[in-house]
C-alpha cells in the first residue's frame, strides 16, 4: 500500500505546496511563541483528503495507511507488520518542513492516543551537505485509549542543520491518532560571564593528588556509592603472586580515603562489569606468570566473584567453564553478562563463551551456552548494540588483530559472527580504545589509536568512526589523533600517535581523550584533546596529565564531573601509584546547575521521571559508571533523556530499549546550554 | 549592438522567470532528499531480550588448541627481574638494545634464559653489564 503510493503522495505534496505558494505557510525561524509546524490543525487538505504539507514515509513489509478523522486528527494505522515502519510528518521539502537555527532547542508537543507501544516521536534533519536524514527518536509513546498531551524538548540543533521534520512513527500493528502539533523555539539563556580562570578556561586543569593509591590501580570500577574499587590482585608482580598477596581497595575520592578489601584470588587481568543491582561481577584473572624460558605465557583463572559495595567484600560465584586471562565483560539489555576471550588455564587462547544469567544468579554451564568456539583475542572490546548484538570494535590487547577485517558483529542468540569492513590497519590497534559516542541513541563508535607490542612499531594516529544504524555499517576514517610531546619535550614525529590511551565520555557530550604511549610499555606521550561527536573533530591542546599514563593506566569520569586517572606500569617494572584529577573547562564557567530533587531513584524502561533543577538546563543524560582496564570499557555509554520542561520541573523519558541502557546504576547529570553539568545524582535503571 | 543583446536577454528573463516561479513547484520532481530519508533504524524498539534457553546444540569444540607464541605479552622474560619487561622486539630503528634499555630506566640485567637479543656480549650472565657492547 504505502510503497506504490509514495510517488503520488510526494507529487500531491508538491502540488499542494505550490498551491500555497502565496499563503502564509512559508516557515521561517520565528519568535519563541510561534508554532512552526505547517498546517498544525490539519485545516488545509488536498484533493485526497490528506493534510497539506504532511507526508508519510516508511519501509519494510507491512500494511499501513494514514488519513484524517472527522475531528481533523491524523490517524496512522499499521497491520501485518513483519518489518519496517511508517511515519507521518511535515513533507521533507523546503516549503513544508520547519526551518530551524543551529544551537537552538525546540519544544515539541502533540495530543495523541495509541493502541500500540511501538510508536515513537521521530526526528529527521536536513543539511545542505547531506540532504534529509534520520536524526533520532526522542521518545516512545505509551499506550492510551484517551487523548493525552505529550511534550518533549529537542537537543540543540546541530551545526549545519537548517530544517527539521518530526512526527509519529508506527513500527508495530495498531493505530495512533494525533493532533495539535506544536513546535516552538526555546529562548536562549543570557550568556555567562567571561571565564576568569586563565588557561583552565579553554584547556581544563590537572591536579596530582597529595597522596598515592595503596594498591596498583590496574582495574578501576566506579561504584554507585561514588567510591572507586581499585583492583590490583598480584599487580603484575610475580613475587606478590608467589606470596599469595592479592590486593584491592575502595577509594573514596571525596574523602581521600582507602579501605582495604580482602582479595581471595589473583584478580589481576580479570574482567569486570556492573550487574543490574549495582554489584560488580568479576571474572577470570591470573593463574600464572610467564616462564623465563619464554615457553609459557600467562595462565587464566576460571574463578568469579561478585563485589558488593554495601559490604566492601567479594563473594564467590560458580566458576566459568574455562580459564580467562584478559576477558571481556559486557552487560546485556536483560542484565545478563557475556564474557569472551583471553588466555585459558593452559596459556592457550580461551575459546569458551561465558554467560552469566542474572535470573539464575550464576554462570551457565557449558551445555547451557550457545558456543561458537571462536578465539576473540585479549580484552576484545565488545559493545552492546541497540539490537542486542555485540560489536567487536577491533580494539584489543596484545599483538595483531583478529583474522578477517579485524572487526565484527556477533549475535549470541544465533551464534553468527559477521565481519565488519573498514577498520584501518587492524593489526596495529593493540591497546587502542573504543567508545560508544554520546548519545548512545546515535549508535556510533569511535576507535582511537593503537599499536602492536609484538612488532613494537610506533603507535598510530588512526581514528575510525562507525554508524551502527546503517544497514551495512562499516568503519570510516576519522580525523587523525592530535599529537603531543615526549617526556623530554620533543614533539611527536610524523605519523606518531598513541596506544594505552583513555577515552572518557563527559556529561556535556564531548569525549575527553588523554594519556597513552608510543611503544610497548615505553615512551609516554603527553597529549590530551576533546572529541566532539557532533562535528567529528578534535579540539587539541587540552591540559595534559603531568603523570605519564601508559600500560596499566586508566582514566574515568567521577560523579562530580571531573576525570580521575590512575596507574602506569612501564617496562622497567615500576608502577606509578599517583592519582591525577582533571577538571574540564566546564568547571571554570561559573555556577553549576543543581538537581534539587529526584522523585524516584528506580527508573523503569519507557517511564517518565520527574526531577527539579535550580536553574535552566538544556539536557539531561545518564552515564554508566566506569569499569575499565587496559583502555577497555565497552560498557561505557551516555544515554540522552528526552525532556519536557515546565519551569524548574523536568519530565525525563527513559529509553524503552533495554539495550540502549542496560540495567544498573547510572549517573544522572543535568547540563545547561553552556555545557556545564550538575553534580550527578545516582539512579537505578531496570525492571520495575 | 551589444547593448541590444543585453536588453533582449533581460526581456526574455522577465518573461520566463515568473513562468518558472509558477511552473517549477508544479513539477512532480518530489523533494530531492525525501527518498533517501525514509529508513529509520529501529533504535527505539522496545527490546526485551529473551533469556537463554536451557540447552543449546553447539558445534563440537575444535580439537586444535589456539596456541600463542612465546613473548605474547611483548616481553622477553629471559632478562632481568620478573617484574621487568625487556621488549620482545625493540622499536624499529633501535641500533643498540643496551642503549635503548639504559635510556628507558633499565640497569644491568641478569640473563635467566636464552639471550635472544645478544645483550650479554661477554657471556658473563649479565646483559648490558660492564664489558657488554
Amino acid at each position: 500500500m504505502h510503497t506504490t503510493k509514495k510517488g503520488w503522495l510526494a507529487f500531491g505534496a508538491s502540488v499542494a505546496a505550490a498551491a500555497m505558494l502565496y499563503t502564509p505557510l512559508v516557515l521561517l525561524p520565528a519568535s519563541a511563541a510561534q508554532n512552526l509546524m505547517p498546517n498544525p490543525g490539519f485545516s488545509q487538505v488536498d484533493a485526497d483528503g490528506k493534510p497539506v504539507c504532511w507526508q508519510d514515509y516508511g519501509w519494510g513489509e507491512n500494511r499501513s495507511d494514514y488519513g484524517l478523522t472527522a475531528e481533523k486528527a491524523l490517524r496512522l494505522t499499521m497491520s501485518e507488520r513483519t518489518s519496517g515502519d511508517r511515519k507521518v510528518m511535515p513533507a521533507q521539502n523546503t516549503d513544508c518542513a520547519p526551518q530551524v537555527a543551529a544551537g537552538t532547542q525546540y519544544d515539541l508537543s502533540l495530543t495523541y492516543r495509541t493502541s500500540t507501544p511501538n510508536t515513537a516521536i521521530t526526528l529527521f534533519k536536513h543539511t545542505a551537505e547531506k540532504g534529509w536524514e534520520y536524526w533520532t527518536d526522542l521518545s516512545t509513546l505509551a499506550v492510551t485509549g484517551e487523548d493525552k498531551q505529550f511534550r518533549v524538548r529537542t537537543p540543540a540543533i546541530p551545526a549545519g542543520v537548517d530544517q527539521l521534520s518530526w512526527g509519529v512513527t508506527a513500527y508495530g500493528d495498531g493505530e495512533a491518532v494525533t493532533r495539535d502539533y506544536s513546535m516552538t523555539a526555546v529562548l536562549a539563556d543570557p550568556p555567562r560571564k567571561r571565564c576568569q580562570a586563565g588557561q583552565a578556561c579553554p584547556k581544563g586543569q590537572w591536579d596530582v593528588l597529595p597522596y598515592q593509591s595503596p594498591v596498583r590501580g590496574i582495574h578501576a570500577v566506579l561504584l554507585h556509592t561514588g567510591k572507586v574499587l581499585l583492583i590490583a590482585g598480584s599487580g603484575n608482580d610475580p613475587s606478590a603472586f608467589e606470596r599469595g598477596s592479592f590486593t584491592s581497595a575502595v577509594y573514596d575520592p571525596a574523602a581521600g580515603t582507602f579501605t582495604s578489601v580482602p582479595t581471595p584470588s589473583d584478580l589481576f587481568c580479570s574482567g569486570h562489569t556492573q550487574l543490574a543491582d549495582g554489584r560488580i561481577l568479576v571474572m577470570g584473572g591470573n593463574a600464572g606468570y610467564p616462564t623465563e624460558d619464554g615457553k609459557a605465557n600467562y595462565k587464566g583463572l576460571a574463578v568469579s566473584y561478585i563485589f558488593d559495595p554495601a559490604t566492601n567484600s567479594y563473594q564467590r560465584t560458580n566458576d566459568l567453564t574455562a580459564g580467562h586471562w584478559y576477558p571481556s565483560a559486557t552487560t546485556l539489555g536483560n542484565g545478563d553478562v557475556i564474557s569472551l576471550g583471553g588466555l585459558d588455564e593452559k596459556s592457550e587462547g580461551s575459546v569458551s563463551v561465558e554467560y552469566f544469567s542474572q535470573e539464575k544468579g550464576r554462570w551457565l554451564a557449558g551445555n547451557e551456552i550457545n558456543q561458537t568456539w571462536k578465539f576473540w583475542g585479549l580484552y576484545p572490546s565488545m559493545i552492546l548494540t541497540a539490537e542486542g548484538k555485540l560489536f567487536y570494535t577491533g580494539s584489543h590487547v596484545f599483538g595483531n588483530g583478529l583474522d578477517g577485517t579485524g572487526s565484527s558483529l556477533y549475535d549470541y542468540g544465533s551464534g553468527t559472527i559477521r565481519d565488519v569492513e573498514g577498520l584501518q590497519d587492524k593489526d596495529n590497534r593493540d591497546q587502542s580504545m573504543s567508545v560508544l559516542l554520546p548519545p548512545a541513541q546515535d549508535q556510533r563508535v569511535l576507535t582511537l589509536g593503537g599499536g602492536n607490542i609484538n612488532t613494537n612499531v610506533a603507535a598510530n594516529r588512526h581514528t575510525d568512526i562507525i554508524d551502527l544504524k546503517e544497514k551495512n555499517p562499516r568503519h570510516k576514517p576519522g580525523p587523525q589523533l592530535p599529537q603531543g610531546h615526549m617526556t623530554d619535550g620533543t614533539p611527536q614525529g610524523h605519523g606518531e600517535g598513541k596506544m594505552y590511551l583513555s577515552a572518557v565520555i563527559l556529561p556535556d557530550g564531548q569525549v575527553f581523550e588523554t594519556g597513552g604511549g608510543l611503544h610497548n610499555r615505553s615512551d609516554p606521550v603527553f597529549e590530551a584533546s576533546m572529541f566532539d561527536p557532533k562535528t567529528n573533530t578534535f579540539t587539541e591542546g587540552m591540559a595534559t596529565d603531568p603523570v605519564p599514563r601508559g600500560y596499566h593506566s586508566s582514566a574515568f569520569l567521577l560523579p562530580d564531573g571531573r576525570v580521575l586517572a590512575v596507574g602506569n606500569n612501564p617496562g622497567d617494572g615500576s608502577f606509578d601509584q599517583r592519582i591525577s584529577v582533571y577538571s574540564p573547562s566546564y568547571l571554570y564557567k561559573g555556577t553549576r546547575s543543581k538537581i534539587t530533587s529526584v522523585a524516584s531513584k528506580n527508573w523503569t524502561y519507557g517511564s517518565a521521571q520527574q526531577i527539579t533543577v535550580d536553574r535552566p538546563v538544556a539536557k539531561a543524560v545518564l552515564i554508566r559508571p566506569a569499569a575499565v582496564t587496559h583502555s577497555s570499557d565497552p560498557n561505557q555509554r551516555s544515554v540522552d533523556l528526552p525532556m519536557a520542561v515546565d519551569g524548574d520541573r523536568l519530565t525525563l523519558t527513559v529509553t524503552a530499549n533495554q539495550n540502549m541502557a542496560p540495567p544498573g546504576w547510572y549517573m544522572l547529570f543535568a547540563v545547561d546550554a553552556d555545557g556545564v553539568p550538575s553534580v550527578a545524582e545516582w539512579v537505578r535503571v531496570g525492571d520495575a | 549592438m551589444r547593448r541590444h543583446r543585453l536588453a533582449a536577454l533581460a526581456a526574455l528573463a522577465l518573461a520566463v522567470v515568473p513562468l518558472l516561479l509558477v511552473l517549477v513547484p508544479l513539477l512532480p520532481a518530489q523533494d530531492e532528499h525525501a527518498e533517501a530519508s525514509v529508513e529509520r533504524p529501529l533504535v527505539t524498539a522496545t527490546t526485551v531480550p529473551a533469556p537463554p534457553t536451557t540447552r543449546y546444540t553447539s558445534p563440537p569444540r575444535p580439537k586444535t588448541p589456539v596456541l600463542l607464541p612465546g613473548g605474547y605479552d611483548g616481553c622477553d622474560h629471559a632478562y632481568g627481574e620478573r617484574v621487568q619487561c625487556v621488549p620482545w622486539t625493540f622499536p624499529p630503528g633501535t641500533a643498540n638494545g643496551c642503549d635503548w634499555l639504559r635510556q628507558h630506566g633499565f640497569g644491568p640485567l641478569t640473563v635467566r634464559g636464552h639471550d635472544r637479543h645478544g645483550l650479554d656480549t661477554n657471556g658473563d650472565g649479565t646483559a648490558c653489564g660492564r664489558g657488554d657492547r
